[in-house]
């Protein structure tokens, strides 16, 4: 029996004559490959074989810490599938009306062929560059390609992919207050993962699985999470007891090895029951809840960060709601370019 | 009208699903539900009561095959898999076992997005079949092309209901039929009691109750957008209320014109063919599928140009829209494209050698039976409240009637049954004031106060959580979430003294559904935080305060406090 491909198998590969030392990344300006002869230049989109901005990798998507998690199996980088592939052209073609602007896949192309327009919006480098050579598809290109891509990811990364505003928070939340609830859980666990996390969420439909996702950080810490895009906050910090319960009786992860995070859209409002309820959690059990917006995480993401919960970083409560001062100092900023309760993104609205 | 299963309807679960079992059974000759069961649980695509793996197994295996959820969750699978043509029957004579299909292989195979596969897999849903016998509709309708047509012929928005009196109850064939179809639908639109009733006349013609029909458009509506080719909004025009409607989308719109003009193949001009033509329509068919989703086909580009040619003077040089693996039987199929499926091992996964843990299951379902033998009188110095007054004299006029304390309890249950929180809230305040607790209730929406009532003790104070009939009839596990968050705050902010072993409480109008489920919660949160929690029904609660009132005997009061888990007391 004879069972065709897809027409993904390429005739021709991507190949770099030399390795860059350093990439830098800016908005408005494709990615910038610094060698080691002086040189600097926009290498194009490579056509990655497997391509990173379009898909996670098996590992990205299981977390080692609790075998046999049932998660989601899809490994659509994307959290709103706002990327396709061109088999014509092997480059990544956007959706702008689906793209929220995460920055995802932005982060994991490597060489920064992905880039933000001077107006924020996605797009991709195609220009060819006297670094790169196109060459037949046969074995030998394909494992220097393959491992070229390997290399080109560890190399260090420096700039800030897109510059936070109100303007620009105010277009991607637009696009999130009316998101598909099926694409809200994928939202956290893209941005998680870009974070450097590891991230499985649960499957749509399961609903014997308590929480939405699980994650562990670069440094080990792991925890159970909550994505909310609702204002019904308090159900979270409900579910992730109730997470905290279930990953100990059953997986054996003790609570207070449970970083718990809950991922909001926006921070509840000063007034409502959640931030005292996660200070009542943390008074009589010790547990102390992480709390943090979508557009932190993405704040983080394009200043090149990563998710680490260690010390409770993201821990605040009725008595301190500002997650402010927390990202300036993980970002090492003075600042961020926010209004005061912009969105409800670093601190309440209300 | 179609009868659309109500199958798990997301797509990426599908295609992960799929993946699965192709990865485990290929080898086999054919796949049994079994097989299927064993499969999706191994992989962690489903779980039972909060297990995945064998363990959800063991929890859903019991001899009552319609209560064993893997193989309902395997046969759920097996009939959306059969319909979008990825599963056939091995035999001609029954639906089970089965085998993977041709197409369904290349579904499992695929290494990218095989969304594009999957829209065609869609379009290739038609009725009848050979694969469909037995079906209590008999429309000839390639419904998804006709559902798409039928969306731009009224204006691009539709309301699900006229998927049911539409494109579900056509033969889209027969165009004045068509038509017709379209001119109904356009007069009901302006008033919502008319298609109210169309869609009332359309269940009672079917014999079917109004529900299971709006059930029926479950499926396709997922499977569209899944497609992407419609999405939800909220409109108003059509029938001059809020309705959330469907809306065409630009692909939508897209695919419909690329498939419009196509040479439509169905089951009866099909095998009206000679055998020779149908082989080349099979092969034209599949591989046209294959083409059209972005599979490299130049390896059998003279192949087709050859069956193009032979099929010219049916298909008038169109390219054809036909799905022979949903349409008909897979020994002609295999003939045509030059293979034979349902070779290999046999089926070897059985459901019988995961111990079943059934009964264990069962065990956590037991309920503790408060006996009613304690002589015991109301503490009437606790009913105060005007509240407390009219339950009291309802009671007693029942009692003065010469009603047995049973009657009563059922009596007011009933009476209690569309109770609201207004109403129900002091009723259970009351019922525990009986009892000897001073328990008061919270106001509805005083969101100051995070439980609904509280029994206030000098050292053992309980919070309650309350749900009327009007929220939630069953209690929920977010009933016992929040028991558990009372606990906590309580203990926290000390607004009455308690201790961490004594309980907390969730009363509903009746007992939880999902007890098994339920009483897990309870004894997870009991393992990781060490608090107690009790869950009471309205019934246990009235008959508990009826004995007292009535018959003068009542309970160990001791046991509230340490209750854990369900109760039931019964007169």
């Amino acid at each position: 029996m004879r069972v065709f491909k897809e027409k993904t198998n390429r005739q021709y590969l991507s190949v770099l004559k030399e390795m860059p030392c350093a990439i830098e990344i800016h908005q408005g300006i494709p990615g910038t490959a610094y060698f080691r002869n002086g040189d600097e230049c926009h290498i194009g989109c490579l056509g990655c074989t497997n391509p990173r901005c379009m898909y996670f990798s098996e590992n990205e998507i299981e977390c080692d810490r609790v075998v046999g998690f049932p998660n989601d199996k899809s490994i659509n980088a994307c959290p709103v599938e706002a990327l396709s592939w061109d088999d014509s052209t092997a480059v990544p073609v956007i959706d702008s009306m689906k793209c929220i602007g995460c920055g995802v896949c932005v982060s994991r192309c490597p060489v920064g062929a992905l880039f933000f327009s001077s107006k924020g919006k996605l797009a991709v480098n195609t220009a060819s560059t006297g670094y790169v050579e196109i060459r037949q598809a046969d074995s030998t290109t394909q494992s220097i390609h393959l491992c070229q891509i390997e290399q080109l990811v560890k190399i260090p990364r420096i700039g800030i992919s897109l510059n936070a505003s109100d303007q620009l928070f105010e277009s991607i939340y637009d696009k999130l207050f009316r998101l598909k609830n099926s694409y809200h859980n994928s939202v956290g666990r893209s941005l998680l993962i870009a974070l450097g996390c590891k991230c499985s969420m649960r499957r749509i439909g399961d609903v014997y699985t308590r929480m939405d996702a699980i994650y562990s950080s670069p440094a080990g810490s792991f925890g159970a999470i909550e994505i909310e895009f609702g204002r019904d906050t308090l159900d979270a910090s409900r579910g992730i007891l109730d997470d905290i319960a279930v990953l100990n009786t059953r997986y054996g992860i003790h609570k207070h090895d449970n970083k718990a995070l809950v991922i909001c859209l926006q921070l509840p409002n000063a007034r409502q029951g959640y931030w005292q309820v996660v200070r009542d959690v943390n008074i009589v059990e010790g547990i102390k809840i992480g709390t943090i917006t979508v557009g932190a995480l993405m704040f983080l993401l394009w200043n090149g960060c990563v998710l680490e919960p260690e010390n409770d970083r993201y821990y605040i409560d009725y008595d301190n709601m500002d997650l402010r001062s927390i990202l300036c100092a993980q970002v090492d900023c003075d600042n961020i370019p926010l209004s005061d309760k912009e969105l409800g993104i670093v601190e309440p609205m209300k | 009208m179609l009868r659309f299963r109500n199958p798990g309807t997301q797509y990426s679960t599908q295609i992960q699903v799929i993946k699965q079992l192709y990865n485990a059974l290929h080898d086999q000759a054919y796949f049994t539900l079994e097989d299927m069961a064993v499969v999706i649980a191994q992989g962690k695509l489903m779980t039972a009561y909060g297990y995945a793996g064998e363990d959800a197994l063991r929890l859903s295996n019991t001899d009552q095959e319609s209560m064993n959820s893997a193989l309902m969750n395997a046969k759920m699978y097996a009939e959306v898999f059969r319909m979008l043509g990825w599963v056939t029957p091995y035999s001609e004579k029954s639906s089970y076992p089965m085998v993977f299909t041709y197409i369904g292989i290349h579904v499992a195979l695929s290494t990218g997005d095989c969304s594009k596969l999957y829209e065609q897999c869609v379009l290739g849903i038609s009725n009848p079949t050979q694969l469909t016998d037995n079906m209590r509709y008999d429309e000839k309708v390639r419904f998804f092309k006709c559902a798409l047509r039928t969306f731009i012929d009224l204006g691009g928005i539709m309301y699900k209901h006229e998927l049911c009196l539409g494109p579900m109850s056509v033969n889209d064939e027969d165009e004045d039929s068509y038509l017709r179809m379209i001119q109904f639908i356009k007069s009901l639109r302006g008033d919502y009691q008319r298609l109210k009733d169309a869609f009332n006349d359309l269940a009672v013609s079917l014999g079917m109750k109004p529900t299971p029909v709006d059930n029926c458009t479950r499926l396709p509506i997922a499977l569209m957008k899944s497609c992407n080719w419609i999405e939800s909004i909220k409109n108003k025009s059509l029938y001059g209320k809020s309705l959330s409607c469907l809306q065409i989308t630009k692909h939508g719109i897209e695919t419909y014109e690329k498939i419009k003009d196509m040479y439509d193949l169905r089951l009866d001009r099909y095998l009206a063919l000679d055998e020779q033509t149908q082989d080349s329509m099979i092969r034209l068919g599949t591989y046209s599928m294959l083409s059209r989703a972005g599979y490299d086909m130049s390896a059998v580009e003279d192949l087709i140009v050859a069956d193009t040619k032979k099929c010219e003077s049916i298909t008038g040089g169109k390219e054809l829209l036909f799905s022979p693996s949903q349409t008909i039987r897979r020994t002609q199929v295999e003939k045509a494209l030059g293979f034979k499926m349902g070779l290999g091992a046999e089926s070897h996964h059985r459901l019988d050698v995961f111990d079943s843990t059934v009964a264990e299951r069962e065990i956590l379902n037991n309920t503790q039976i408060w006996k009613l033998n304690i002589p015991e009188n109301a503490s009437t110095k606790l009913l105060t409240l005007p509240e407390d007054n009219d339950f009291l004299q309802r009671v007693i006029q029942m009692a003065g009637n010469g009603k047995k304390s049973r009657i009563i309890v059922s009596e007011l249950f009933d009476y209690y049954s569309d109770a609201t929180q207004t109403t129900f809230y002091p009723l259970i305040a009351t019922l525990f004031k009986i009892m000897g607790f001073d328990c008061s209730f919270s106001r509805p929406g005083d969101n100051g106060a995070r439980w609904d009532a509280i029994i206030d003790d000098p050292e053992r104070s309980i919070p309650i959580e309350i749900k009327s009939p009007t929220e939630e009839q069953h209690l929920s596990i977010k009933a016992i979430r929040q028991a558990l968050e009372n606990k906590i705050i309580l203990l926290s902010r000390k607004t009455y003294i308690t201790s961490p072993d004594v309980t907390t409480l969730a009363v509903g109008y009746y007992m939880p559904n999902e007890r098994a489920e339920v009483t897990r919660l309870i004894a997870d949160f009991k393992d990781t935080y060490g608090y107690r929690i009790g869950v009471i029904d309205l019934k246990s609660l009235l008959s508990l305060a009826v004995s007292i009132l009535v018959d003068g005997k009542g309970f160990d009061k001791e046991k509230l406090y340490t209750l854990e888990g369900l109760v039931n007391a019964s007169i």
